[in-house]
């Protein structure tokens, strides 16, 4: 049996699993937010040059473009998300698990500890 | 024996025995303010450039992610929010749209000065005996100079200059060269600097310093921290250290039988290409035709003798010449 290959993100919004999101609402309800969205943005740093940013905030800012899934809204700067489209938030658990995992088809290089690349 | 310089011009004598001042306004200064300014650059240069006091002069290396030379700047912190960048000629707009690139709305802006500005390397082993206040090295103090406004910038790792004097105003420089001359400053000019450079074997923005290299075999090493953590290339650049892949290496050469030399002359043992000639100078000192060259690490030993498109060239050790400032 052949299994279906997982389908691709489409290039023009970024996807969070329902595992990622579920990490995220969890560590809300710690901090007693009522109303809150994911900010994923990109910050220049780190081994190969850009560096990804995760923030639970209350609201977007004037210029971030939002986008639901699972119930949660993404807050993402313009220019961060020239670099995130098409991306796929993951979580990773376990004793192992690497926590919240991009999956970005616009880095065509990794830094070794994976939380910086280059697009 | 080094050959007689009595021959020499008057800058070069001053630049190796005395005090010459040299105006390099055509060096690129770039302004930077916002409190991440100096944040930014410490994520993408070799060296740390947060955690400094007002005052304090850093030399580090902007580089890729691949670890290549992007610019070699130095940094003159003036307040929290306020610093100049000095770097080599035409680099101000490669600088302002590298890491322009890489402000994701941090508090960071860039203006380029170098039209505005104006800046007098003062160079020799006396160069302290102009009467002039002094800072402590590797730091910068504001003071005056012929009733103009300067910083006097102390760069710091090996250079040919003893100290930067920068001068906001460009229309105020002739007031400040006269003064430095009427302290005893003699004027050279970048041919005798050029000469002085190679014979001291420090490498040069387009010739050494290029996006070919990375820092490490661009003689860059004392610029670059080991220990700051991450930066944009540093894994690259920690394992180029750690497992010494470093390819290639700068050496000095000179032509056996006094032939001129060419840069970008192609250097071959056995007919096989081991490297090339990045500067040229007929040394004032030595008398000789002199080069400095990248050659691979299996090359670089002194007494190695290589194929020059104008013929033999033996690799020496550097420096050529030894002089203060190194």
């Amino acid at each position: 049996m052949v299994s279906a290959s997982k389908p691709a993100i489409p290039a023009n919004t970024i996807f969070i699993t329902e595992k990622a999101a579920s990490k995220v609402k969890e560590y809300a309800a710690r901090d007693e937010m009522d109303q809150f969205g994911l900010k994923v943005a990109v910050k220049g740093g780190g081994c190969s040059g850009l560096e990804y940013m995760l923030d639970i905030v209350v609201g977007p800012d004037s210029d971030d473009k939002i986008i639901e899934h699972h119930g949660l809204e993404l807050y993402v700067p313009k220019k961060s998300y020239i670099f995130l489209a098409g991306t796929e938030l993951d979580f990773s658990d376990g004793l192992n698990g690497k926590g919240f995992v991009f999956n970005n088809p616009n880095a065509d290089r990794t830094c070794g500890c994976g939380n910086s690349f280059s697009a | 024996m080094p050959a007689s310089t009595t021959r020499l011009d008057p800058g070069y004598d001053a630049l190796s025995n005395g005090v010459a001042i040299l105006d390099r306004s055509h060096l690129g200064r770039v302004r930077i303010t916002g409190a991440d300014a100096l944040d930014l650059i410490n994520r993408f240069s070799t060296n740390e450039t947060v955690g400094l006091a007002d005052g304090d002069v850093v030399v580090t290396v902007l580089t890729s992610n691949i670890g290549r030379v992007i610019e070699l700047i130095t940094v003159v912190r003036r307040s929290a929010t306020e610093s100049v960048i000095l770097t080599g000629p035409g680099a101000e707009n490669t600088i302002v749209e590298w890491l322009d690139r890489y402000n994701f709305g941090e508090d960071c802006e860039f203006s380029i000065t170098t039209e505005s500005s104006a800046q007098i390397s003062v160079s020799g082993p006396h160069a302290s005996e102009l009467g002039l206040p002094l800072p402590e090295n590797g730091r910068a103090i504001s003071t005056e100079i012929g009733g103009v406004a300067v910083e006097i910038v102390h760069v710091p790792g090996p250079s040919l200059a003893s100290y930067e004097v920068l001068v906001e105003d460009r229309n105020a420089l002739p007031a400040v060269s006269d003064a430095l001359a009427a302290a005893g400053g003699v004027p050279a000019d970048e041919n005798a600097t050029e000469a002085l450079r190679i014979e001291r074997g420090l490498p040069a923005r387009s010739h050494e310093i290029t996006d070919d290299n990375n820092p490490l075999e661009a003689g860059l090493e004392p610029y670059v921290s080991f220990t700051k953590g991450c930066y944009m290339g540093q894994e690259v650049i920690a394992r180029l250290d750690t497992y010494d892949k470093i390819q290639r290496r700068i050496v000095g050469l000179l032509s056996s039988d006094n032939a001129k030399l060419s840069t970008e002359s192609t250097l071959r043992s056995e007919d096989r290409e081991i490297g090339r000639i990045t500067s040229v100078a007929a040394s004032p000192s030595l008398g000789r035709e002199i080069a400095l060259a990248y050659v691979r690490k299996a090359f670089a030993e002194p007494g190695t003798l290589l194929s020059s498109d104008n013929g033999t060239v033996e690799v020496v050790a550097l420096p050529f010449v030894t002089g203060p400032g190194l």
